[in-house]
């Protein structure tokens, strides 16, 4: 069982864990977003979730070597991101329009790699010809993280989470198109109806002059940008869920997203330990 | 050409107390008189007269209390901004000069440039200042400032979690989705990797196609009393597989009745 791999499935994982148990062979399981490594004294064997091109983990290489080299993703690394959203608008109310402006950066992660200095030219261009999902998962892989499960006599006696080193630089480049967003959300005013990651919905009516100072605020930062065709647009809300529905570019969306607070009691533990512990 | 007259509104008020409003000489519907009164008076158009009728003084009090209240509002580019930013700007710069003046793009360096030159730039100062400063911290947690991401309290986050000292003395319970109890450190990370492996596996089978993530947002239960961490994940409806729900829904696992299929944890995927 050496040099496999596998399709990640509960039953395969579970065949190879019992193989190695009747066998007495210790292993440690690796487990990841992506992939399942089960390393033994004979090999290693290998579980994905998806195939991915070799270009994609090439890519992936490229950014992380960039940024460990340059001077700010040493720095980022260093510091802790808080992970926190501002959302991408709680007052979001229902509302209908038969047509509304859309303005979506493209390759926005890309973009904010280079316009930062995180990343040489040549990788900025090798990520801009990859397709969108294997540009985001090149990028998405500076945070990569597992968690180690150690098992002996086939009882797993301990585990180890890891975070890539560079996961803080994917925090940084989330936090920063996030300040992008908001900054579009305030030059918009009134006529901002709501954005997702990297795309911002405004209102039908929105006056010329904030649709170029919202141009030029992302021209000066060296963001590309592009309007799409959105029909059909509503927005639903219940309570504290917000459904979007809409055609964007002949093709139906619908988002949905909560506004409120419930299921964040995680989110607010953390918070309060990390102030435990910045207390002490 | 004739200097067009400017028609000045006239208020009389009568023995009864009964206020009426005329223009141009004639005789208006006293809510519009009023109206336009009220714009008068707020736009110092003319002199306030001492026999104002009680609503009128309640409208005066209450103009000028607003116009003293945006006076002292702290805005950015002439817009108010949200109060919680101007109460912790007022934190990180408790003595400093320029809190007098209350258009924050206003506020400079010492090279002239500005402070602020995105709006995002207050919040950034926040987030900053949040990270040094363990009171400003304190206050945003109060006062609702972080809101966390989804996605990120995956299992990762679970076991970096248990994995601390302070957990040490916790009992880890866990409910799984068949409404088993598991209990233990070790036996509850590893439960939860294989719940997510499960989960994962039948909503790509369900959309036939490739899951790109699918997000873990787990509200465990913390009893710091009697130190126990205990994250239920029963199925909350066994007759409805995920296939249906995926094939109805689009992003989320939640049963018809819009609760999680799965009680403590709301999944979220996104597919390619």
């Amino acid at each position: 069982m050496d040099g496999l791999s596998l399709r990640r499935t509960p039953d395969a994982i579970k065949w190879i864990q019992d193989s190695l148990e009747s066998s007495d062979i210790d292993y440690v399981l690796k487990h990841g977003t992506y992939t399942t490594q089960i390393e033994h004294e004979m090999g290693t064997i290998k579980l994905m979730l998806n195939n991915f091109q070799n270009r994609v983990f090439c890519a992936s290489q490229m950014v992380k070597k960039d940024c460990k080299n340059s001077e700010l993703g040493q720095e980022i690394m260093k510091a802790t991101h808080q992970k926190k959203n501002y959302d991408s608008n709680p007052k979001i109310e229902s509302v209908k329009y038969d047509t509304c402006f859309n303005i979506d950066l493209s390759s926005a992660y890309a973009y904010c790699l280079f316009n930062n200095g995180l990343i040489t030219k040549k990788t900025f261009n090798y990520l801009l010809k990859l397709p969108k999902m294997e540009r985001l998962t090149s990028v998405g892989m500076l945070a990569t993280s597992h968690v180690k499960y150690f098992y002996s006599g086939g009882k797993c006696v301990d585990f180890k989470p890891y975070r890539e080193p560079t996961a803080q630089i994917f925090f940084y480049l989330i936090d920063e198109i996030n300040y992008l967003m908001q900054d579009i959300k305030w030059m918009l005013g009134n006529d901002f109806i709501f954005y997702w990651v990297d795309g911002v919905f405004m209102k039908p009516s929105t006056p010329k002059k904030k649709i170029q100072d919202v141009e030029n605020l992302l021209i000066s930062l060296g963001y590309k940008y592009k309007y799409e065709k959105v029909e059909n647009f509503s927005v639903n809300r219940i309570q504290d869920k917000v459904i979007v529905e809409m055609i964007k570019n002949d093709e139906s969306k619908r988002y949905e997203f909560t506004t409120g607070q419930s299921g964040r009691e995680l989110g607010k533990h953390i918070a309060k330990k990390a102030f435990q512990d910045l207390q002490n | 050409m004739a200097k067009r007259k400017i028609q000045t509104l006239k208020r009389v008020v009568a023995k009864s107390g009964q206020v009426y409003f005329f223009k141009g000489g004639k005789r208006i519907a006293t809510k519009k008189g009023e109206k336009l009164f009220r714009k008068e008076i707020v736009n110092n158009l003319r002199p306030v007269p001492t026999n104002l009728t009680p609503s009128e003084e309640l409208f005066l009090k209450r103009s000028q209390a607003a116009k003293k209240a945006a006076a002292n509002t702290y805005k950015y580019q002439g817009r108010p901004i949200p109060r919680i930013y101007a109460v912790l700007l007022q934190k990180i710069y408790p003595k400093k000069d320029f809190l007098q003046t209350m258009d924050l793009y206003k506020w400079t360096k010492a090279d002239g440039t500005p402070i602020f030159k995105r709006f995002s730039d207050i919040q950034r100062k926040i987030d900053n200042a949040s990270q040094k400063d363990s009171k400003i911290f304190k206050l945003l947690t109060e006062m609702g400032y972080f809101k966390d991401k989804q996605g990120r309290t995956a299992l990762i986050d679970i076991c970096e979690i248990i994995q601390q000292k302070e957990y040490d003395k916790f009992k880890f319970i866990l409910i799984d989705a068949q409404g088993d109890e598991i209990r233990g450190r070790v036996a509850v990370c590893t439960a939860i990797r294989d719940f997510e492996v499960d989960v994962t596996t039948e909503i790509k089978n369900a959309l036939g196609m490739n899951v790109v993530k699918t997000y873990f947002d787990y509200s465990p239960n913390y009893d710091f009393k009697n130190k126990i961490f205990e994250l239920d994940i029963e199925d909350q409806n066994r007759k409805i597989e995920i296939s249906e729900i995926v094939q109805n829904q689009k992003g989320e696992l939640l049963l018809p009745s819009g609760k999680n299929k799965f009680k403590n944890v709301y999944i979220t995927y996104s597919v390619s």
